[in-house]
């Protein structure tokens, strides 16, 4: 288990070697100087020459790439050359509301989709099965901008249940402390405030979830129903053992490992920012930032948030494939297998 | 085909869900306006995108300026309404008779919200570290490159700066240079604390401190700005207690917010959401001319745009009037000269080529071009301040062209690559515009068409290299008389119209709203957002 782990975490260095290679190489192949996109209409030579001395844009391409990587490797990810703010603080500030909506989004996610899943696969052909199947085929089809403000116009503008935007009410803000503002409302002792943090989280965190509750649902009734017709199963029910005991002990703890995949793909992809959700929320996320540094040409930006993100997606993946062992223990996780 | 359906079901559904509220609003509240300004309240202002820094030298984007302008001072300032250049931080100034020597005389008694003396050392401190020279300023390389020092050229305008006294500055020029002092009310000359800038170093551009009627308070990236009163504010003190600046980026969001209450003002606001604003009994729509321009830019330099005729012919061929009442919905004014109406200088007296297909004909045929003669359209794909849909309006202009026997290829790219390809002058023609930065026209006549301006990266797109209008516009930039100036640019107009470089297309309206219970905003041309007197009307 160790030597596994071991080897696991050596894998990130070549891992996040490649990315930074493609990060880097991508945003510069983009055509478009960050000078002039950032003076726009009133660049003129002089401006330009200075703000890309600035940028090190004058300097080789494989000068700047060793540039980023020695500062990267100590640690710097050097100032994003759009705001000028370190790009570690630009990501410090935004990750947690990502992570905050990506957790929400999954917890709705798998809380509905796993027991709807696993109650289409036990009534398969009914009208149950039908529906939950349905629903989910429109639940991935569906645009999330379109869902979004349907759910704003619904929820938010005519019963009123919700605000319209952002994390919190200014007027309830409460000082930053871990930057997740659900703890930080705590330790700060305002329960107004957490309800009010809850209330702004709910409908991005539905909006943002649909996708995921649909693959979920839609992975756990073809893997419970995979294991409903296995023999042990069969002699779970003749020794006369009640439908929830077969279904939660026997069933779904085998059915899982597929489910446990899909899940952590979901959330990988939920903590590398949702760009629609945040746009649409005002959410002042991971997501959003990636595409505005992208479309401004911000190189620094761009390198570290990719970085990031990679990172954190090889971590999710890591913590599935060690859960994995958990459950099914004949998975076993040794360095010689990995 | 389906996603346009189910965008235009959901704009119907808001507006029609927004007027249900607006209508169950207005029953209570209605439209009373109390006479007297009452102090107190906070206003929430939202808007597209988030500032990016709050350090007016570095900044280059308007939200950032928006917030900035509530801060910071400069030693003049403009006039409520019209860009008129009044004093600010200095009381008065004296030029000299040669026109190279400018003395400003600093108010007294002023502080920077951190405590620091407003004086002379304080001027030349906010711009100096500015200035390209050697040796440097020993803030130059901090904080990145002063970028908007860079492109209005101040490094070929100012000589010298230095405190004569703790409250007189000297500004030596380097030629006489009349637009000087309407530049020193712009954005990236306001005057900085020396104090918090030496503190803060890099980070200064979120430790904002300045002498404004705002103070700053906390910065949410993407999220929220937080200003309050700044009770030690030397001028008339501020109404609000408090401005929020909320960064809501989708548009049909952002209107519904302000319906709902959620924010009292925004901007941001396309023509169609105009229309339905102006509709709607508890919002105010507030609209005064830009200091914009959109144009088509033909480079003189290469065929068929060459020959003088060609140029005409596209100046008679487009149809502006109907192209602002359709795309601009009727919030523009269709362009005659390179600057707008309601800037000083505006030579009222030229009459625009005016839409005659069959003139455009006949020109096109005695300048030889043959019917169905290509060329390459380029524009941008993005909306700009001066143009709300751009490739409506190229589709537009094709349309009309083809009446003509012109045949436009539209060619369209991503915002950066654009500007790139056309300040490298690799197009034939294109479409693109300006928004002032002074609020004088020099601003747009030299920067947009002299001869200097067409060097790459260039900003005279149509390559327009005229002698006679260089000699005209340097003459004006070292002329200090008001009158003398006006009637150089009015000639200089007479050039550019008479030469065509352009097709002048539009200028769009600024505009903004507000809930009906706030009162005292007063948009500025230049794009400035002032907040100081500002009230709102508490609920009775």
């Amino acid at each position: 288990m160790v030597g596994y782990l071991g080897r696991r975490i050596a894998l990130l260095v070549p891992t996040l070697l490649g990315v930074s290679v493609l990060a880097f190489s991508l945003i510069h192949l983009v055509p478009g100087d960050p000078a002039q996109v950032m003076l726009g209409e009133r660049a003129n030579a002089r401006a330009v020459a200075e703000l890309r001395h600035e940028m090190g844009l004058d300097q080789p391409l494989p000068v700047q790439y060793w540039r980023f990587l020695s500062a990267a490797l100590a640690g710097d990810l050097g100032r994003s050359i759009k705001t000028r703010e370190k790009v570690s603080v630009e990501m410090t500030q935004r990750f947690p509301a990502t992570f905050e909506l990506a957790v929400a989004a999954l917890l709705i996610a798998v809380g509905l989709g796993v027991p709807l899943g696993v109650l289409a696969a036990r009534r398969r052909g009914g009208w149950v099965d039908a529906a939950v199947m349905t629903g989910s085929l429109v639940g991935v089809s569906l645009p999330i901008f379109w869902l979004g403000l349907l759910l704003l116009l619904w929820l938010s503008v005519g019963v009123g249940w919700f605000p319209l935007s952002g994390r919190i009410d200014p007027g309830l803000a409460v000082p930053s402390v871990t930057g997740f503002l659900l703890v930080d409302t705590l330790l700060a002792g305002r329960l107004d405030s957490l309800f009010d943090a809850l209330r702004h989280l709910a409908l991005p965190a539905l909006a943002l979830g649909t996708i995921p509750l649909s693959v979920i649902s839609r992975i756990t009734r073809s893997s419970v129903l995979e294991v409903l017709q296995l023999d042990y199963v069969r002699t779970a029910w003749a020794k006369g053992l009640s439908e929830r005991v077969v279904l939660a002990k026997h069933v779904l703890k085998n059915a899982l490992v597929p489910i446990l995949t899909v899940i952590g793909l979901q959330f990988g992809y939920l903590l590398g920012g949702a760009i629609i959700t945040e746009t649409i929320f005002a959410w002042p996320g991971l997501g959003r930032w990636l595409l505005l540094s992208v479309q401004a040409r911000d190189f620094r930006a761009v390198q570290g948030g990719v970085m990031l993100v990679a990172l954190v997606f090889v971590v999710v993946n890591l913590v599935v494939d060690l859960l994995y062992a958990v459950i099914d223990p004949r998975i076993r996780l040794t360095g010689d297998e990995a | 085909m389906r996603r346009a359906h189910g965008w235009r079901w959901l704009l119907l559904a808001a507006g029609l869900a927004a007027a249900g509220c607006g209508g169950a609003a207005s029953g209570k509240g209605g439209s009373r306006v109390s006479a007297e300004p009452v102090s107190g309240g906070t206003l929430m202002w939202g808007r597209g995108s988030d500032a990016v820094g709050l350090d007016p030298a570095h900044e280059t984007d308007g939200e950032s300026y928006k917030v900035c302008d509530n801060l910071y001072e400069n030693l003049v300032g403009y006039d409520q309404k019209s860009t008129e250049v009044l004093p600010e931080l200095a009381t008065s100034w004296d030029i000299s008779s040669d026109g190279k020597t400018y003395t400003f005389h600093l108010r007294a008694g002023v502080r920077f919200h951190d405590g620091t003396p407003f004086n002379a050392a304080a001027v030349v401190f906010s711009l100096d570290r500015q200035r390209n020279r050697t040796p440097a300023h020993e803030f130059h390389a901090v904080g990145g490159p002063y970028t908007y020092w860079s492109s209005m050229s101040m490094d070929d305008i100012i000589q010298d700066i230095r405190a004569a006294d703790d409250s007189t500055v000297v500004f030596q020029l380097k030629r006489p240079n009349a637009p000087f002092v309407a530049n020193l009310a712009m954005n990236f000359t306001a005057i900085v604390s020396p104090t918090a800038v030496r503190k803060y170093r890099d980070d200064y551009f979120k430790h904002p401190t300045g002498t404004g009627a705002f103070r700053f308070v906390e910065w949410v990236k993407d999220d929220r700005i937080v200003l309050e009163r700044n009770p030690d504010y030397w001028g008339e003190k501020p109404y609000l207690d408090k401005v929020v600046f909320r960064a809501i980026p989708e548009n049909t969001v952002r209107l519904l917010a302000l319906q709902q209450g959620d924010i009292a003002g925004m901007e941001g606001i396309s023509p169609l959401e105009a229309r339905r604003i102006a509709k709607d009994t508890q919002l105010e729509l507030h609209r005064i001319p830009g200091m914009n321009v959109a144009y088509l830019a033909m480079r003189m330099d290469k065929p068929p745009f060459d020959k003088l005729e060609v140029r005409q012919a596209m100046n008679y061929a487009v149809d502006k009037k109907s192209l602002v009442d359709g795309l601009y919905m009727g919030y523009g004014t269709p362009a005659v000269n390179p600057i707008p109406p309601s800037m000083w200088g505006y030579d009222a007296k030229i009459a625009d080529y005016g839409y005659d297909a069959a003139k455009a004909k006949s020109l096109l045929a005695q300048a030889g071009v043959k019917p169905g003669t290509k060329f390459i359209l380029n524009v941008m794909s993005a909306p700009r301040p001066y143009m709300p849909e751009p490739l409506k309006v190229a589709e537009a202009i094709q349309a009309n062209l083809h009446t003509v026997g012109l045949e436009a290829e539209i060619r369209t790219m991503e915002w950066g690559s654009y500007l790139n390809y056309i300040q490298s002058l690799k197009h034939e023609a294109c479409i693109i515009g300006w928004q002032g930065d002074n609020g004088d026209p020099d601003n747009f006549l030299y920067v947009l068409l002299d001869k200097e301006s067409a060097r790459i990266p260039a900003q005279n797109y149509s390559a327009y290299k005229s002698d006679e209008l260089h000699k005209v516009l340097i003459d004006a930039q070292v002329t200090s008389d008001p009158g003398e100036r006006a009637a150089l640019y009015a000639r200089a107009q007479e050039i550019v119209h008479r030469d065509a470089p352009w097709v002048p297309i539009a200028h769009m309206d600024l505009l903004a709203a507000t809930r009906k219970n706030v009162h005292g905003l007063v948009l500025h041309p230049t794009s400035k957002l002032r907040l100081r007197r500002v009230w709102i009307e508490p609920a009775s």
